[in-house]
């Protein structure tokens, strides 16, 4: 029977560059949260967001000629995705071959700054309304055509391939919490079944800007700050996982952080009460009870109650929780490895056997957990 | 960089007439050339073929093209040589069962005098003709159509 | 390891709505390219696409209201798929609780109206307000690809897992392939699989020809997507939508579902290599292909026809024949190679589901839709690519490739079955 480990974590976030700074900060009680600097969040029933401060992509991205390619997302993931490689030690073509190394990511809903998508409709609408004719005769002669490269969904995870030399299985899903969890599983499904050696799994996200804030309030995201004074704090950020063999992780004489050793999905009804949801899917998670849960709650009243209703319910309501997604702010489809990869942080500090569970709630219908064990 | 073309500062209008010089085009040209390369400026050479000698892919020529376009206010076609070869070929074929006919390179070697003759050898397809292109071919490329503008513009 | 059979289909395409009539056009050999009418493409450069016509949108609004008011296209084509499949399989939403539901899309349309009244306005910010506290049944500025998995897993009851796969061309295919997977490993017993794509939009069509790897023969629409033909130009954008039921063997026999045929083996593969270009030796597609056979424990003597990703690209066209050649060595000059995209165009993440519709129909009728407008044979292109209409085809086998903008590959292997 294969087991899967953690050998290599990568993240970028507000509140730091590696697990262990993130943690530290989270424990301090620091927050990223506060007021956006692009733009003035008062239309918005979300006055706040976490960007990441200082990020010079020529730093982290091999061919800095490429950074114009790119948007921000891609540019954090390769980021994130290159320190989870190096983290983890596997040389591509000498540990693995490329071909054995499988990415699975997630990546959000798109979007770019204002002033990128501004090119598009200039000119364009003369009248104040858009008119497919001045576009085509106008506007798209000014339109460089690199945007079109930062429009497509998959194009973060395809950059990722490219600068890392993955070749192996791989699927990138799109856009909430569940997807990237999705992304986590689909990893280790191919190292278990043998379809890999290894897998590079994660995802990454970038909503601190105007016209993300326009989609989110439009759909719902934004309500319970209004209905409640609390709630999602949007964020930016990308996460990245190496998941292994164990056994062959051992062999090669990798450090790890944690043995994957259960993880549940769940489906989440229309309509349906989360708490029922989420305790249904922790049930076979919590016993024997683990010691901390990194719990997924936001200000989010509803799924924030749900969550502890859920954790109470199985009997999980003394263990110690981090609640990262407050303070770092939600990176939406980075958000599951952000949790995985802090449970695993958490996990590589304690005695073998240890186990901490990560929970990935977040919007959309697809809710799910892991349970890191300590080895 | 700024994705946002606005930065592009606009070329100094020449004096009416006078043209650029091959000198002041490779000197605009070849910070565009470094963006969307990566070479250093002291390595983009009149004799530099874009795609093998400084790693061009693509879409860094569109991104090029787009960029050039901006800096110097001309107007690029997408297959500029191509058209004009075809206009000089009245009658004539461009193209044989996938491949360029040998009036066709004969002519594109009059277009191109700047691309060594061994590069436009009878074999070459249609979809090649980004690879033979040289700093040069861009250059004279940018001079003429600046020159044809300032003849549009005459007297402002 | 179960057996997985495909128990029913559901397509809508460019070159017809349903499977009777997408088949009847593609075996008959019907270009549905046509000047572009889904919007004023007048002063495009390219106008031209492959459009999905005589779509019943008012009777699919009635039918999902759970979708009442979307602006995003592809939500509807695929609606109009999944409503095809599940009926042809005999399903109805009782059926589904445990059923997963694997979704491809490609492009997320943000709606350049929206757009512009923001980014045009004197102040931005109070334009994005207003943008924001308009009225409450104003569509949002886009709509998030998952839109369509919500809505048929909201409609249908669908628990047992929602999968939306944004992996551009590749992912009509990958969504197949990992339900095909689900199903092979036990974790499910039914899947319902496919994609909705729309490209023919201004953002679509606008972008994706900057790109400049869209034909521009805008007067003659119907020949102007020419798979493996000498003088091919790029290209054709379309639209669609297909969705398969996949049920493990065992449970399809116990409710006595039609069986349309089997899905042997999945393979995918990265290029790794640049952004806009493919990898010239098509190592990428080799592993693709490679993968699936060996998935499905197939030599390559075993493959009785191809379904090719062609897409009619000065690039892509040699590089696949290539690469169909190094993996199924000889094999491959003796059996039929044919491009679907000649007649539907590039459907973009639909495209690898259609193709999949097609490769499973190839089976089942026997017949080999053929590759319409390859006049000028292309010296590096020397397959046989059925440039001469449909013709019968008793193989056990079809092999369907989808190659993606960005470097993601994946095949399917589908084999005959006999009930």
């Amino acid at each position: 029977m294969r087991s899967v480990a953690i050998t290599g974590v990568g993240v970028v976030t507000p509140l730091g560059s590696t697990p262990a700074e993130v943690l530290r900060r989270l424990e301090a009680g620091e927050t990223a949260a506060r007021r956006p600097t692009g733009f003035d969040p008062a239309p918005f029933s979300c006055a706040l967001c976490a960007e990441i401060p200082d990020f010079q992509p020529e730093q982290h991205v091999p061919e800095p000629k490429a950074v114009r390619l790119m948007n921000r997302d891609t540019q954090l993931a390769v980021a994130a995705a290159r320190l989870a490689m190096r983290d983890a030690g596997v040389t591509v073509g000498a540990t693995y071959a490329g071909e054995d190394i499988a990415l699975y990511g997630a990546t959000g809903m798109a979007g770019l700054p204002l002033a990128e998508v501004a090119p598009l409709v200039k000119h364009a609408a003369p009248d104040g309304c858009f008119d497919p004719r001045q576009f085509g005769a106008v506007a798209l002669k000014r339109v460089r055509p690199v945007l079109s490269f930062k429009i497509l969904s998959n194009m973060p995870i395809s950059f990722v391939s490219i600068f890392e030399g993955l070749q192996g299985p791989n699927a990138v899903y799109n856009p909430w919490e569940g997807q990237g969890a999705h992304a986590i599983i689909a990893g280790m499904r191919a190292v278990l079944r043998g379809r890999a050696a290894c897998a590079l799994v994660g995802g990454c996200d970038v909503k601190t800007h105007e016209l993300a804030f326009v989609a989110l309030q439009q759909h719902g995201v934004f309500t319970p700050w209004r209905e409640t004074g609390s709630g999602v704090v949007p964020g930016e950020g990308a996460a990245f996982l190496v998941l292994e063999d164990e056994e062959r992780a051992r062999a090669r004489g990798a450090a790890m952080y944690a043995r994957m050793t259960g993880w549940r999905t769940a489906t989440m009804p229309l309509g349906d009460s989360p708490a029922a949801t989420y305790g249904d899917l922790l049930a076979p998670l919590a016993s024997p009870v683990p010691a901390v849960v990194v719990s997924a709650a936001e200000g989010n009243g509803r799924a924030r109650d749900a969550e502890s209703q859920a954790i109470a319910a199985c009997g999980v309501a003394a263990a110690p929780r981090l609640a990262p997604k407050r303070h770092i702010g939600n990176l939406f489809a980075a958000a599951a490895a952000t949790q995985v990869a802090l449970g695993a942080i958490l996990t590589k500090r304690s005695p073998a056997g240890t186990r901490v569970l990560a929970n990935t709630f977040g919007f959309g219908s697809e809710q799910a957990a892991f349970l890191l064990e300590a080895v | 960089m700024n994705a946002n073309t606005d930065s592009i500062a606009p070329a100094t209008t020449p004096v009416a007439g006078s043209g650029f010089s091959e000198q002041q085009v490779l000197e605009r040209l070849r910070p565009l050339i470094t963006e969307v390369t990566g070479v250093p400026p002291g390595h983009v050479a009149m004799a530099s073929i874009l795609m093998a000698d400084l790693g061009a892919e693509s879409i860094d020529l569109l991104d090029l093209s787009f960029l050039v376009e901006e800096r110097f206010g001309i107007t690029i076609e997408p297959n500029e040589f191509e058209s004009r070869a075809r206009a000089r070929l009245p009658g004539g074929v461009f193209e044989r069962d996938g491949c360029l006919t040998d009036e066709a390179l004969a002519e594109l070697g009059r277009l191109m005098p700047e691309v060594r003759p061994d590069r436009l050898a009878p074999g070459l397809r249609r979809a090649d003709l980004p690879t033979i292109l040289t700093v040069g071919v861009l250059v004279h490329l940018i001079q003429r159509k600046t020159a044809e503008n300032d003849g549009e513009v005459g007297h402002a | 390891m179960n057996r997985v059979i495909v128990t029913g289909i559901g397509v809508v395409s460019p070159v017809g709505n349903g499977r009777s009539d997408f088949w009847r056009g593609l075996v008959g050999g019907r270009s549905g390219i046509g000047p572009l009418t889904l919007f004023d493409a007048s002063t495009f450069p390219v106008r031209i696409g492959g459009e999905v016509k005589g779509l019943d949108l008012a009777g699919l609004a009635a039918r999902f209201p759970g979708a009442r008011g979307e602006r995003d296209r592809k939500v509807w084509l695929g609606l109009a798929a999944v409503e095809e499949a599940l009926a042809d399989a005999g399903l109805v939403a009782g059926d589904m609780q445990a059923a997963a539901l694997h979704v491809g899309v490609g492009l997320e349309v943000f709606f350049l109206e929206d757009v512009a009244r923001i980014a045009n306005a004197a102040d931005p910010g109070r334009a994005a307000g207003a943008l924001v506290d308009g009225p409450a049944d104003a569509q949002p500025l886009q709509t998030p690809l998952d839109r369509l998995g919500q809505v048929i897993g909201d409609h249908y009851g669908i628990l047992g897992g929602r999968y939306t796969n944004c992996s551009a061309c590749a992912a009509g295919a990958q969504v197949i392939g990992e339900a095909f997977e689900r199903l092979r490993d036990g974790e499910a017993e039914v899947a319902l699989a496919g994609a909705a794509d729309s490209m023919l939009n201004p953002l679509g069509v606008g972008g994706f020809g900057l790109l400049r790897v869209l034909s521009a023969e805008n007067d003659r629409p119907q020949q102007a997507c020419r798979p493996f033909d000498a003088t091919r130009q790029g290209t054709v954008l379309g639209e669609g939508a297909a969705f398969v039921v996949l049920e493990t063997l065992d449970r399809a026999r116990r409710r006595g579902a039609r069986t349309y045929a089997e899905i042997l083996g999945y393979g995918c593969s990265m290029d790794a290599f640049r952004v806009s270009d493919p990898e010239p030796s098509g190592r990428g597609a080799v592993l693709s292909m490679a993968r699936a056979l060996a998935d499905a424990g197939l030599r390559p003597d075993a493959v009785d026809c191809v379904n090719a990703h062609g897409t009619g690209t000065p690039k892509n066209d040699v590089v696949e024949t290539a690469a169909i050649k190094e993996v199924l060595g000889d094999r491959a000059r003796r059996i039929p190679v044919h491009a679907v995209k000649s007649m539907t165009g590039h459907m973009i993440a639909a495209s690898g589901a259609v193709e999949a519709v097609a490769a499973v129909l190839t089976l089942v009728a026997n017949t080999v839709p053929p590759t319409i407008n390859l006049r000028t044979p292309d010296p590096e292109c020397d397959l046989d690519y059925v440039a001469d209409g449909s013709r019968p085809m008793t193989g056990r086998t079809v092999l369907s490739n989808s190659f993606g903008f960005g470097g993601q590959n994946a095949t399917l292997i589908f084999g005959r079955y006999d009930a």
